[in-house]
């Protein structure tokens, strides 16, 4: 978590650069909605990233901002001067929040106190008459809370393989916590069996969470545990020094758990007596304490470094593999040994250099999915859907600064799944299906590309449905003809939204263009598929920064092809004469029948086959084809480079590499390839 | 603003069989010699393949049969002149193999004539206008690169020059 | 008839019967074969019949006693001519014979009659003998005359010969020094023309030698020119990228806008060179090609000239090589002349002798002819 928070002390500077960048430029050309859009986009991001990395100040400061902008947005507002000066204002004021000392000071705590008032000033002139009052006066204006937590799991849980201590951990993760761990059910060892849990806990959790994030915790295992979550105060009670000495007290005079009459009223002694600047100065000195411990951690193990500098750093290292590649092409042809030892020296260290830069910018995609997961149970509880979310190929790895960038725009796809793809259990008995609907994340590699897909079994999209709300909203003319991948696309054009009515899920009117923008900015592609009662399936497809991938380098007469290793599943040489004959493209190899491509004539290639060929089988959806090479010239470490727009739609080739001598070698995306000769 | 006319008005030449063309300097990248091509299989025959432009791909079209000439072969001044194109609203790089590049050139707004709109030898909406300077007998075709260069005209100028060899035969 | 003739009568025959065979065997076999056995055999025959004579005497009257005398005395005068006859007449026969001889005549014909033959008396051997030694005097006489005079002949052949052979020998002497005289000059040209073979063979060696370093001279000319050529490309190569580098500076210098014209003209200045150069390497392209085609074709003839040098090169070593064994031999045919040349003057001489000599056979001959002349044959 500390790493990702970081990270977003990165990502929120650059946001707030390019959100100053945009509103100078506003000023001149007050009607751009472009930049307009873009301003409400950083608002949001600032807003949900706040929250997410617990910078709460900055949080609840952009929230305002963010609806005078979506205000603007839709034009019920004006860009004017005040709007500008508050703006550029607060531009300055979140540079301090995200500065740990400077966001203590008195000034900066006054200026925020300001800045608040006349942002709400100006919230308030534009929705004075809509609603008088948008800000809950209840909600406590520091947004933490106090919850007791009881975690009793039954006795057999170890027989699922549940390790209640991840559970207690995961919890004490979402805050500050004071845990008890309640002992006294352990039997005599006589009567004591190691298979069995006897231990529960109880905590006290202080966060600005809802009380159902806790709960999501327990998700897996609500059944077959007793739990009790219970909001005790909207305060940091943990913080309230005598609320603490009591439970210890209480604790440790008696063994057998709180009572929850008595922990409320407590509670409500100790809020009596807390002052509101009491518990601020308590609050920041926490946020201090967070801030400190990373940046602390931070100066020891990590420093700051641009997204540009890690991408330079990227294509150095590229550009290293490809300049150790010709070295050692070279020294093996002088045939000097001592040259030989350096480059075989060279190798290594390139090698490792590849390793590091790879864990430097790679995460598996695994990290983001447990967020997907609680998203899907949270809104399919509340929407009274039955969903069932499978991952698969989370072991993808993706560059790390695409995760960040990528959460957002999933989270928006999966709850559009979520709240319109997916019926309800009633709609879907009538429709035939099972009750339960199920959205698959599927992540996977496909040549220098990674895909994420997001595929739901639900009604699908009415592609009629969304012709005529685009001419209503005016996006085409009623008689252009369009094909049905055309008209989905219009799905991801600003401002266009087919919810019947704005759900407070997939409401905010923010729609799938924020999300073609978001892909957009990672110099990724979004596509759509959807056929009706079926499902829909959209596709992102990421370019990777650092594309290095194991290939095998072979040859078909003079041009020389990567086979990505990883798809490989076995490696014959085979007389051709045999292969020639053999019925139907089967060749049997080890008595087992297997269809085979002669790629010198699916690819148009002149010439012929050698009489020895190789004949690799890869792997193609829980199946192995084989595909017939010439010549397999050995193991190469491939740095893939675009083969750029022209050869856009040529997707069999999924990029080019520069081999040691300068000469290109093409990457087959097999998986491609075989689709498209197999449709042949 | 003086400077942005300038821009405007400069052009790089090239030469093409018989004919000579002229791009926006803004549009031209730079030129390199004639190298050794990969052609990526089941591309069509006037995408003569990819090269290694410094560490990255360079898509290189045979212009020539773009322009529905004969291809022939490489000469000594061959080159391949990098184009920046906008493809689909996308900033890309294309190589173009011309058989000899010519100079640059300033051309006062005024030489520039509106290209013909009948019997011209290419899709008018390729040739952005005609130049006509002292030392060249004939007219300088100056090239809309952007749209001879992006994929639908790609398809345009085939089917073109299919046409004009249809014609022809 | 009276008994006393009847008894005369008988004793005459018995006499005549036995007595006078008895004799004459008796003689026969004391004188064997001899001519004298006529002699008591016609003395036998005389006195019986004279015997006979005197018993008719004595028998018969005087009337018949008148002839009885005379018929003795002719009994006895017969015999005596007979005995002569018998015995005299070939011994004196044979005596002329002799004496004939003595003289030297060899002609005399010493007939043996069978008569004489049969007889086979010490006359007719001698005869015999005698003949048959003139007969053989006379083939010895004759052979030695023919001997002599062929020897004569000979002799006086072998003069003159020997007399010719002599003048032959001074004369061919003379020729052998003339022939040695001359001899010797052609060993001293001989000798000057090896020398001169070795100093030609050793000038062809080095000239070969210099050829092969001009070859090869020649060789590396052509290469550096190639080389130049190569270069040339390389010029022609910088001059086209200089182009292509003026050219991408110019585009660079336009998109600078004013602050790129300044470095435009001077890429335009660039490229000017770059073009100049360009015309200037095609120039010395042009010319290197052309001087390297010479120098191929210098290249190609010298390296022809090479295998020809080194040819005449061998053959001159070759003919001085044979001048050498010219000289050794003319000095073996030099130093055989010389010793021809004494020999022939030994030869001069000896044959001087031989006419004197065979001068003295001459005489010899004739003296020995004269010698034979004695004998007549």
């Amino acid at each position: 978590m500390d790493q990702f928070q970081l990270k977003f002390i990165d990502e929120v500077t650059d946001l707030i650069n390019a959100l100053e960048s945009s509103v100078l430029a506003l000023e001149n050309r007050t009607e751009d909605q472009a930049l307009i859009n873009e301003i409400f986009r950083v608002m949001h991001s600032l807003k949900g990233g706040g929250a997410m990395f617990e910078f709460y100040q900055i949080s609840e400061f952009t929230h305002d901002l963010e609806n005078i902008y979506d205000k603007v947005r839709l034009g019920e507002k004006k860009v004017e001067r005040s709007l500008l000066d508050i703006t550029l204002d607060s531009v300055d004021h979140l540079r301090h929040l995200l500065d740990e000392e400077l966001a203590q000071s008195p000034d900066v705590l006054e200026t925020h106190k300001t800045l608040t008032k006349r942002v709400v000033a100006e919230l308030g002139e534009i929705q004075n008459t809509a609603n008088p009052s948008s800000q809950d006066n209840k909600e406590a204006p520091h947004g933490l809370k106090t919850y007791y937590l009881l975690f009793k799991p039954a006795k057999d849980i170890f027989d699922n393989g549940t390790n209640p201590l991840y559970l207690v951990d995961e919890v004490c993760e979402l805050g500050k916590t004071l845990t008890f761990a309640r002992t006294h059910d352990i039997p005599k060892l006589e009567t004591f069996n190691p298979l069995l849990c006897y231990t529960y806990w109880e905590i006290f959790i202080q966060t600005s969470l809802d009380q159902s994030e806790i709960d999501d915790i327990f998700m897996f295992v609500e059944d077959q545990c007793e739990i009790i979550n219970e909001e005790i105060a909207q305060l940091p009670l943990l913080l309230n020094e005598s609320f603490t000495n009591k439970v210890n007290k209480n604790a440790l005079e008696n063994s057998i758990q709180f009572n929850l009459e008595q922990l409320k009223k407590w509670a409500k002694e100790a809020e009596e007596n807390t002052s509101e600047t009491e518990i601020i100065a308590a609050e920041t000195t926490l946020v201090k304490e967070k801030i400190q411990k990373f940046t602390k951690e931070s100066k020891i193990a990590s420093i700051r470094v641009t997204a540009d500098k890690i991408d330079l750093y990227m294509n150095m290292v590229s550009e290293l593999v490809t300049a150790q590649a010709s070295l050692k092409l070279f020294s093996s042809k002088l045939k000097n040994t001592t040259l030989l030892e350096i480059a075989e020296n060279f190798e290594n260290i390139t090698t490792q250099m590849r390793d590091n830069a790879l864990g430097m910018s790679l995460i598996p995609i695994e990290n983001m999915t447990m967020r997907f997961r609680r998203l899907v149970r949270d809104l399919s509880q509340g929407l009274g859907k039955k969903i069932s979310f499978v991952t698969e190929g989370t072991d993808t790895e993706i560059d790390k600064t695409l995760v960040e960038g990528l959460t957002d725009p999933l989270m928006h796809i999966l709850r559009n799944s979520i709240d319109h793809g997916i019926e309800t259990v009633e709609e879907r008995k009538k429709a035939g299906k099972s009750e339960q609907g199920k959205i698959t994340l599927r992540a996977f590699y496909s040549g220098s590309n990674v895909h994420i897909e997001i595929e739901d079994d639900g009604k699908g999209i009415d592609a009629e449905k969304v012709r005529l709300k685009a001419i209503e909203k005016g996006l085409i003319s009623p008689d252009e003809k369009l094909t049905d991948k055309d008209i989905f696309a219009l799905i991801f054009r600003p401002g266009f939204s087919t919810a019947e009515k704005v759900t407070d899920v997939s409401g905010r009117g923010v729609g799938m263009d924020v999300v073609r923008r978001s892909i957009a900015d990672l110099r990724g592609e979004i596509e759509t598929e959807s056929k009706i009662n079926i499902g829909t399936k959209i596709t992102i497809k990421l370019p990777l920064t650092l594309s290095i991938i194991d290939g095998l380098l072979v040859r078909i007469s003079n041009t020389f092809y990567i086979v990505p290793l990883s798809s490989i599943a076995r490696i014959h040489e085979l007389k051709f004469s045999e292969l020639k004959t053999a019925y139907n493209n089967i060749a049997t190899i080890n008595d087992r029948q297997i269809p085979f491509y002669l790629l010198r004539e699916e690819l148009e290639i002149d010439g012929n086959y050698p009489e020895e060929v190789q004949f690799i089988l890869v792997k193609y959806r829980n199946k192995e084809i084989g595909l017939v090479f010439d010549i397999i010239e050995g193991e190469y470490q491939a740095v893939l480079k675009p083969l750029g727009k022209l050869y856009k739609d040529h997707d069999i080739i999924s990029g080019a590499s520069i081999l040691g001598d300068g000469t290109m070698a093409l990457v087959l995306d097999t998986n491609k390839i075989i689709d498209k000769f197999s449709a042949n | 603003m003086i400077e942005e006319d300038k821009i405007t008005n400069t052009f790089l030449t090239f030469r093409l069989g018989e004919e000579v063309f002229a791009a926006n300097i803004e549009k031209a990248s730079n030129i390199i010699e004639m190298t050794t091509i990969t052609k990526v299989p089941r591309s069509p025959d006037y995408m003569k393949g990819i090269i290694n432009l410094r560490g990255t791909v360079l898509p290189v079209i045979e212009t020539r049969m773009k322009f529905g000439m004969e291809a022939k072969e490489y000469t000594r001044t061959t080159v391949i002149v990098v184009f920046n194109v906008d493809i689909e609203g996308e900033k890309s790089i294309v190589g173009a193999i011309v058989d000899e590049p010519g100079k640059v050139i300033e051309i006062a707004e005024t030489d520039i004539k509106p290209p013909p709109t009948v019997g011209a030898k290419y899709k008018s909406e390729l040739i952005k206008g005609m130049i006509k300077t002292e030392d060249q007998d004939d007219f300088i075709m100056l090239l809309d690169i952007d749209k001879v260069f992006s994929m639908e005209e790609l398809l345009h100028i085939k089917e073109t020059t299919k046409e004009i060899k249809d014609k022809e035969l | 008839m009276s008994p006393e003739l009847i008894k005369l009568l008988t004793y005459l025959v018995v006499t005549m019967l036995i007595g006078l065979p008895f004799a004459l065997v008796l003689v026969r076999i004391i004188f064997k074969k001899s001519i004298l056995t006529k002699i008591p055999s016609l003395m036998l025959i005389a006195a019986y019949l004279l015997s006979i004579c005197g018993a008719m005497v004595i028998y018969f009257d005087e009337i018949h006693q008148i002839w009885i005398a005379p018929l003795g005395s002719a009994i006895l005068i017969i015999s005596i001519i007979l005995m002569k006859r018998l015995t005299v007449r070939p011994i004196q026969n044979l005596q002329s014979k002799i004496t004939e001889i003595s003289k030297g005549n060899l002609n005399v014909s010493i007939e043996v009659d069978i008569e004489e033959l049969k007889s086979n008396n010490e006359i007719s051997q001698i005869n015999i003998a005698l003949s048959e030694m003139t007969k053989n005097l006379k083939e010895i006489v004759s052979e030695i005359k023919k001997a002599s005079t062929s020897i004569n002949n000979s002799g006086r052949d072998l003069n003159a010969g020997s007399l010719q052979m002599s003048q032959l020998a001074s004369e061919q002497a003379a020729s052998a020094e003339e022939v040695s005289a001359s001899m010797e000059q052609m060993t001293a040209s001989i000798r000057q023309n090896a020398d001169n073979a070795v100093k030609a063979g050793k000038l062809a060696k080095k000239s070969a030698v210099k050829t092969e370093v001009s070859n090869k001279n020649v060789q590396k000319s052509t290469e550096a020119l190639a080389q130049i050529v190569k270069k040339i490309d390389i010029i022609n190569d910088i001059a086209f990228q200089t182009d292509i580098l003026s050219l991408n500076a110019s585009i660079e210098a336009s998109k600078a806008g004013s602050h790129g014209k300044g470095f435009n003209v001077v890429a335009r200045e660039i490229r000017k060179l770059a073009d100049k150069s360009k015309t200037a390497a095609l120039e010395i392209e042009k010319l290197s090609v052309s001087s390297m085609n010479i120098a191929d074709r210098t290249g190609r003839i010298s390296k022809q000239t090479v295998p020809d040098i080194k040819k005449t090169a061998t053959l001159v070593l070759e003919i001085s090589e044979g001048s050498l064994e010219q000289d050794a031999g003319a000095t073996q045919v030099n130093n055989a002349i010389q010793e021809l040349n004494s020999a022939t003057q030994k030869f001069a001489a000896v044959s001087e002798e031989l006419s004197v000599n065979s001068e003295e056979l001459v005489q010899l001959g004739i003296f020995l002819n004269s010698k034979m002349a004695f004998f007549k044959v």
